[in-house]
């Protein structure tokens, strides 16, 4: 037996530091690719030393793909953990921001504070916002998805049946969209061509303060994350056991709530609603891993999402051309796939949740 | 150590109580205490409120009125932490975290007394180590659970709560998936554990012979919601056992601690006589063919088991004339004649 879990946790050594030589990798790789093609060695050394011959390429990188690379490693992070701890809370495999509505109700958010604001301002006007404005964007965010999540828990939170509480996620997220829907019905033409352009989601354009609002408020919700993987891991054997074993049920499921608005949140405020990510990274991760420990779950599910959220990006830049693909469209197509093998494959989906 | 129970309920109701409705009381005036080095089993009928019970005890559903003490404090004034180091449990509920190996699952018995991210210590350690030997898991430590039989499954449900280290374990139902072999050493190996560490030990259960011989005291809780407790042999020979399980169609055997299916308007009265063996064996299959089995040998009908050299022979003599049958199959077949001369 020893053997064998040493193996294990060989197998697992070998595997992140795969998956972190791969986000390195990925990283530069991200940077160096894009309509203007700057050389491997050259990025190295802006990226690293900051400084360059070319001061176009250096502007280039420290203003454009040095912000969005970033912002692509936030977004793997962030949306995978927060899809990770929803499928341990509901103890379901088809739990995750898109699917069940937390990103329209992160949506809901956006547009209230549009609404209330009366300006003539769309949500794709946040770029454009002050540090206070960005600030207020977030917590508007998180709160939706802070109540499409309660709502979802509320409905569904005892029944443990996959479809059932998939429906109530469908529903509770339709409402929300059409709530949404109502308010696009009576804005102006211009409003909502932006509107629709943030939709398709984006990570670029996402600078200065706005980045360190952003990364501040996911890596917040990490923290959060992982302080809370021991209870986590309690939850893994259903609520009564958890409580049996000393959790306070109502704190952890508050706590894990609130990590899962802020990640989601934030994130689909400043840059869409970005699909897939947060219900297929945790699947990939748990199956290269091998475990259900979240401890490990957490970090891994970190740089496995940073590897996907870079490899998408980069295909959205379509290298070699300008043209340039909404990431929400790249994530999907990738993420779909990913999820119709984890219902197809219920051995998959059965051994790890009831 | 041994002079006060390590759980005692005094006046306790259970019950649920749902909204402004008016509570629904499953069972009231509940005084209840177990001891250190006992195993108790809780028995009674479908719906008499076990589950409820067991609930109620571990603090997982709130009790109506009355009192829960546990380790001489009272169970509303424990945190969830200090309870979860005095009680551990078992539940029906089957676990599918088939990602965690069985070693992973029984440290997580571990949680109430790791530090905020649940490193394990030496002791820790030491505690799983000793948990996964007395249940004999540890063959399988390093396996997924969705690769083990439910009997396996629930000993390591098992190590789990032993790794939790408590005084108290309440087991729902630990025997409901399992197959003969595995009830009888999931029995015997909770029975040895109450002697050997001094653990209190409650279990819920259908089994009532396992739970006969198992057993150091029985609580039966009777349809209507009134337990009885007491040491097996008793409530077996003042009827209360019988009375617990009161319905028609079969009834309590005090002799041999069984139930037995037995059919209303039985014909036949028929006398038997024989080597205790087989006339045991005889009695069950006339019982299953609905005839009464007596010890009155002034009855026409009379079954003689006469054992020869190699093999017994069944003599049946229905008043008038006698026959010899090789076995009990035989036996039936000639029997059936008085049932249809009747």
């Amino acid at each position: 037996m020893q053997i064998s879990s040493q193996s294990y946790s060989n197998s697992r050594r070998l595997i992140i530091i795969v998956l972190s030589v791969l986000a390195v990798l990925f990283f530069l790789l991200d940077i160096m690719l894009g309509s203007v093609s700057i050389p491997f060695g050259e990025v190295v050394r802006i990226v690293f030393l900051g400084e360059s011959d070319t001061t176009a390429w250096l502007f280039i990188i420290e203003k454009i793909r040095l912000p969005k690379a970033i912002t692509a490693i936030i977004v793997g992070c962030g949306l995978s953990v927060s899809g990770l701890q929803m499928q341990t809370l509901f103890r379901n495999p088809l739990a995750g921001p898109s699917e069940l509505g937390i990103t329209a109700g992160a949506g809901l958010g956006v547009a209230a504070v549009m609404l209330t604001s009366g300006s003539t301002a769309s949500i794709y006007a946040i770029r454009q916002l002050g540090v206070s404005g960005s600030w207020l964007i977030v917590v508007m965010a998180s709160l939706g998805a802070a109540l499409v999540l309660s709502m979802v828990l509320l409905i569904a939170g005892r029944i443990k049946d996959n479809v059932i509480l998939l429906i109530v996620g469908v529903m509770v997220g339709t409402i929300t969209v059409s709530v949404i829907s109502i308010w696009q019905y009576f804005s102006q033409p211009e409003e909502l061509q932006e509107y629709i352009l943030w939709t398709f989601g984006s990570l670029g354009g996402i600078v200065q303060y706005h980045l360190y609002v952003l990364s501040g408020v996911v890596i917040v919700g990490l923290l959060i994350a992982f302080s809370s993987s021991k209870a986590l891991n309690a939850m893994l054997l259903g609520e009564n056991y958890a409580r049996s074993m000393g959790l306070t049920v109502g704190k952890t499921r508050f706590i894990i709530m609130a990590s899962t608005s802020l990640l989601t949140g934030s994130i689909t405020a400043f840059c869409g609603p970005i699909g897939f990510v947060g219900i297929a990274i945790p699947h990939i991760t748990r199956s290269l891993l091998g475990t259900s420990d979240h401890r490990i779950l957490i970090p891994c599910c970190c740089l496995v999402g940073t590897v996907l959220m870079l490899i998408c990006d980069i295909i959205s830049q379509m290298p070699g051309t300008q043209t340039v693909l909404p990431i929400n469209v790249v994530t999907s197509l990738l993420g779909a796939p990913v999820v119709i093998w984890v219902i197809v494959s219920r051995n998959n989906l059965r051994s790890s949740f009831s | 150590m041994n002079d006060t129970p390590l759980l005692s309920a005094r006046n306790l109701t259970i019950g649920y109580k749902t909204g402004k409705r008016e509570p629904r009381i499953v069972s009231e005036a509940l005084n209840l205490d177990l001891w250190p080095g006992q195993l108790v089993c809780l028995l009674g009928p479908n719906g008499a409120g076990k589950s409820t019970l067991m609930r109620t005890l571990s603090g997982l559903q709130p009790a109506l009125s009355g009192e829960i003490i546990i380790d001489n404090e009272s169970l509303v004034n424990l945190k969830p932490v200090d309870l979860a180091q005095k009680l551990s449990l078992v539940l029906t509920e089957r676990i599918e975290a088939g990602n965690l190996t069985v070693r992973e699952l029984v440290a997580l018995g571990r949680t109430p007394y790791t530090g905020w991210l649940g490193t394990l210590s030496e002791i820790d350690k030491e505690k799983i180590d000793w948990s996964m030997d007395a249940t004999d898991t540890k063959r399988y430590a390093g396996r997924r659970m969705n690769e083990l039989s439910d009997g396996e499954r629930q000993k390591v449900m098992l190590a789990r709560a032993l790794a939790q280290d408590t005084k108290l374990i309440l087991l729902d139902e630990p025997t409901a998936h399992l197959d003969l072999p595995n009830r009888v050493e999931m029995m015997r190996l909770l029975h040895n554990l109450a002697r050997q560490t001094n653990k209190a030990i409650l279990l819920s259960t259908h089994e009532l012979d396992l739970a006969l011989q198992a057993a150091d005291k029985l609580w039966l809780m009777h349809p209507d919601g009134k337990l009885v407790s007491g040491v097996p042999e008793d409530l077996v020979l003042n009827g209360s056992f019988e009375a617990a399980f009161i319905k028609n169609g079969f009834h309590f055997d005090r002799n041999t601690g069984t139930f037995t299916i037995h059919k209303e308007a039985s014909s036949t009265p028929i006398y038997l006589s024989g080597k205790t063996n087989l006339v045991f064996w005889t009695k069950r299959a006339l019982q299953r063919e609905d005839y009464i089995v007596s010890d009155d040998p002034a009855l026409p009908h009379k079954i003689e088991i006469i054992e020869s050299e190699e093999s017994p022979v069944w003599v049946f003599d229905n008043g008038l004339t006698s026959k010899k049958h090789l076995n009990i199959s035989e036996l039936i077949a000639d029997l059936q004649h008085i049932k249809k001369v009747k």
